[in-house]
């Protein structure tokens, strides 16, 4: 059995200008990239948009809702210019299309907008700064994600983008890198909605502005691809051993690249940039804490293949 | 005569603590008071025998303060104010702030973008009558009467000669005040005729850095961001010839504040400039059977929101052009009116759609008033045509006694609000199928009024429909104002003051409570609202005490109020108690210059307490003013 094809969905293709958005008032009703759709509303009356937008701003210092297209990190993944931003509400939709239609979306990457993160760091007229007026509040801010049609029952993941919940001050933190979020506990993804949930809240809803960033989402496309190589050339899945493990996990076949994340989806470990390229056996679990990872291995033709790994 | 007075005065202050809630004393009558003037004034268009419901403030409490802070004071209306220098809007019967229509010189001043009043903005030195009638009121008045009005007048020479006087302020957070009043009344008898000519004019000049520091859990913190400084001129010219006479009134204003941060805020750099135009010409003529007034009025009116840092900036302006004309002819055992009234608004926004900006409004009123076996009853019905929400025909039916010293009413009144130009034309969101709030009132009330002892007590029960709210709209999150509420308002106002005199000391005391059961009928899910919730910032009780004595130039006077907690956006807030201490004196130099000076302490007792949620509120700080009369 071999590997699915990847595809990765980066928003470089979308825009031609530098420092600008597209937010639907094209009338498009939303963006295909790659095998995702998202989908976007446009009010033509009132010049209002909701769903998705996909942006390349990088302005992470001017607060409020006039800078609405910005991610506090200033960029894509990695330093690249464009990314999606959305407003959540319940036009915020993705969908899988094209070869992954109905199939398995591994996961994107999740960031702040400068809005919502300068807003839960400062305050505004609406919001209460995260903290609150002494700064021990237990605030937080997440993302719920399911698969539509499933709001109340079925898989879902909820994915902080602030949490000040703990005892120790030193803890809290408002996201402002781009973080992996692991999708690959939903099976047959047709749409994915998004909610978000937080600890400020009014009789009008959530006062925090509730918008967040989206980068290099991965779907695995759908019907077999074979692959030369380590991985994909296997008539068996590669496995990882002993399953859980203590100190060592193993490989089945050498492997170009590992990563390890945790549930919420943060990156946790992962191979030095220096022994990228070179085959990796094994790895060492020494420093990670007991608990359930995700390990993202990648092979030397650029494969991934994602296993889960408990650490005891 | 001096040193029996300050013996006597010693005397009621070692006493004056247990005074703090009493509301009789021992003495004799005297209606003479320096500070306290809560006797009734017939409104104009009422029959002179019948006393309407309502309190008439003494501006002179408010020394440099806005009319907020003295109606917060001085009654049991609910002011929600967002702190010192901060914009404050009323509630007055369990009503919202567009329920409460503000009469400047008998118009209307209420926004008509907003639908509301931000009572910060109106100087109380200004006024020389300040009145609240709490009773339904829209079938003379017209829209946003629903709870009552509020009405304001400037000052007038009310003896012969000229008239100057001199204030000046100081206070607490950097408060500093100066107004100059100066004006003349002329009285000339021509052929069996009396002229009169009487003008004023009143430029003044207020600021505050308004930096008091506050109290959170386990810190302080100082207010920042929040200077306000205020200018502005009111002037007032009458002139009667014979059985006419004309008026003229202006006023121009610029406010210039900066917008503090919430607590949980780290920092502001909002701004807000309002500035407005207000002129007014009048013309009134009294015949044998009746009489005709005729005014007409222009207001240009600008509302400037800043924020450099957020890049967010409002521009808000409007013109409106007023006339109406009320003709009053004895009929029968009483009289009859019919009044037209005509109103032309446009509004400039940047969130308003381009040819949508507009309110235009004709009314008809008729009343007739009739004294019938010893009863006043009136009868009165209001006929409005505007080009956007025609409300349906507002009636209304007051019937009352004419004893001087007891007298009791009962009124049944239509009640309506058309839309704001906000909730028609604000972009995104506004809704031009917005129909006008509508709703029945029924109140009754009782007065004793012996001159020396007044007591009243009215009760009033109150169903609004199609009560206007913002939600967000079906399939969309795009929030829009809906005629989606039903609110029932249900309450009582008891009210007690006594005075008389104790050798030469005029002692006062009086108590009042307002309970306001306020509530929603039926449920709005999009603002978390359920069946039977007491609306928002709408507290159940509003209690006042009020003590004093003046001897000779003397006074002084104590004041405590109370405010159960209310339900806010965010979060519930507790009530509180608030008391002041006001300390005055006159002295008469070389008998041609009086001087008096008032010294206020605020908040004696350093109470913490929040009015909005997140919006912090002084402690105790102090005001010192000293008039100089020529």
């Amino acid at each position: 059995m071999g590997g699915r094809a990847q595809t990765l969905s980066d928003f470089e293709s979308v825009l031609t200008e530098m420092d600008t958005f597209l937010n639907g008032s094209d009338g498009s009703g939303g963006f295909e990239v790659g095998n995702v759709f998202l989908n976007n509303v446009y009010d033509t009356e009132f010049e209002f948009w909701s769903g998705w937008a996909i942006s390349n701003k990088t302005d992470v210092t001017t607060p409020g809702f006039t800078n609405q297209y910005s991610c506090i990190a200033g960029s894509g993944v990695n330093g690249s210019s464009a990314y999606a931003v959305t407003f959540v509400n319940q036009n915020c939709l993705l969908s899988t299309v094209n070869a992954a239609e109905s199939g398995v979306v591994n996961g994107f990457y999740i960031n702040n907008s400068t809005y919502t993160y300068l807003s839960m760091q400062d305050g505004d007229a609406f919001a209460k700064k995260f903290g609150g007026e002494e700064g021990t509040d237990p605030d937080f801010l997440y993302v719920t994600i399911k698969e539509k049609g499933d709001r109340d029952k079925g898989d879902s993941l909820n994915v902080f983008l602030a949490d000040f919940r703990s005892d120790n001050s030193a803890d809290d933190y408002i996201l402002d890198e781009w973080t992996y979020v692991d999708l690959t506990i939903f099976e047959n993804v047709d749409t994915l909605t998004f909610e978000m949930h937080s600890s400020d809240v009014g009789a009008f809803g959530i006062n925090t502005p509730t918008y967040f960033c989206m980068d290099n989402m991965e779907t695995a496309d759908m019907g077999t691809t074979a692959v030369e190589g380590d991985l994909s050339s296997q008539t068996s899945q590669p496995y990882l051993y002993p399953n859980p493990a203590s100190t060592i996990v193993r490989f089945s076949e050498p492997v170009s690249g590992v990563e390890i994340y945790d549930q919420l989806g943060q990156l946790i470990q992962a191979t030095d940039h220096h022994a990228r390229g070179q085959s990796v056996e094994q790895w060492d679990l020494s420093d990670l804490s007991q608990g359930a990872y995700r390990v993202v291995l990648k092979g030397r033709k650029g494969e991934i293949l994602i296993k889960n790994l408990i650490r005891i | 005569m001096e040193s029996n007075c300050m013996l006597t005065i010693q005397k009621v202050l070692l006493g004056l603590g247990l005074l703090l809630f009493s509301s009789l004393a021992t003495a004799q009558a005297d209606t003479t008071a320096l500070s306290v003037d809560l006797s009734e004034i017939t409104i104009s268009d009422s029959l002179p025998a019948v006393e309407a419901q309502g309190q008439t403030l003494d501006a002179a409490l408010g020394g440099f303060t806005p009319l907020s802070e003295l109606l917060s004071d001085r009654s049991t209306v609910f002011i929600k104010s967002y702190g010192l220098g901060s914009s404050a809007t009323i509630s007055l019967r369990g009503g919202s702030a567009s329920h409460t229509q503000v009469l400047w010189e008998d118009i209307p001043v209420t926004n008509p973008m907003l639908g509301v009043t931000d009572l910060s903005l109106l100087p109380t030195q200004l006024f020389s009558a300040i009145r609240v009638d709490s009773r339904g009121s829209s079938s003379s008045i017209g829209s946003g009467a629903i709870s009552g009005v509020i009405s304001v007048a400037g000052a007038r020479p009310s003896e012969a000669g000229w008239l100057s006087e001199l204030q000046l302020g100081v206070g607490s957070f950097g408060a500093r005040s100066v107004g100059l009043t100066v004006g003349q009344l002329s009285v000339k008898e021509l052929d069996q005729r009396q002229e009169t000519f009487s003008w004023t004019m009143q430029p003044y000049y207020h600021r505050a850095d308004n930096d008091f520091t506050y109290q959170l859990v386990n810190t302080a913190r100082q207010q920042m961001h929040a200077d306000y400084e205020n200018r502005g001129v009111q002037v007032g010219m009458d002139k009667q010839l014979g059985r006419s006479q004309f008026s003229f009134n202006y006023w121009v204003q610029q406010t210039d504040r900066l917008l503090p941060p919430t607590s949980t805020q780290n920092f502001s750099t909002a701004s807000q400039y309002d500035f407005f135009h207000r002129v007014r010409v009048g013309f009134r003529r009294v015949g044998k059977l009746g009489s005709f007034k005729s005014v007409v009025a222009y207001f240009n009116e600008t509302n400037d929101y800043s924020d450099p840092e957020r890049l967010e900036y409002g521009e808000n302006n409007f013109e409106k052009y007023f006339h109406s004309s009320t003709l009053e002819r004895a009929v029968w055992a009483g009289k009859f009116t019919v009044k037209y009234e005509g109103t032309h608004i446009e509004g400039q926004s940047l969130s308003y759609l381009e040819n949508r900006n507009t309110y235009k409004q004709f009314a008809l009123y008729g009343a007739l008033e009739q004294i019938i076996g010893g009863l006043q009853v009136a009868a009165g019905l209001r006929r409005e045509w505007n080009n956007i929400a025609t409300p349906p025909l507002i009636p209304s039916l007051r019937l009352g006694n004419m004893h001087p010293v007891h007298h009791w009413y009962l009124q049944l009144s239509r009640e309506y609000r058309v839309p704001t130009l906000n909730e028609l034309y604000w972009t995104p969101g506004g809704n031009l199928e917005l129909q006008p709030e509508l709703g029945w009132n029924r109140e009754g009330g009782y007065t004793y009024d012996d001159q020396q002892t007044r007591a009243t007590v009215s009760v009033y029960d109150r169903s609004v429909d199609d009560w206007i709210l913002w939600i967000p709209q079906d399939g969309s999150f795009r929030w829009s104002p809906t005629n989606v509420a039903e609110v029932t308002s249900r309450g009582w106002e008891v009210s007690l003051r006594h005075k008389r005199n104790l050798n030469n000391v005029q002692l006062y005391a009086e108590g009042s409570h307002a309970y306001v059961y306020s509530v929603h009928r039926s449920d709005v899910p999009a603002q978390s609202i359920v069946s039977g919730d007491q609306l928002i910032y709408t507290p159940r009780h509003r209690a006042r005490a009020n003590v004093g004595l003046i001897c000779g130039g003397v006074a002084l006077d104590w004041n405590t109020n109370y405010t159960s907690g209310v339900s806010g956006v965010n979060d519930n807030l507790d009530g509180y108690v608030l008391s002041d201490l006001r300390l005055s004196g006159k002295i008469n130099l070389l008998q041609v210059l009086e001087t008096q000076m008032v010294f206020t302490i605020e908040n004696i007792f350093n109470q913490s307490y929040r009015v909005v949620e997140r919006r912090p509120m002084p402690g105790r700080y102090f005001q010192v003013q000293w008039t100089f009369k020529i």
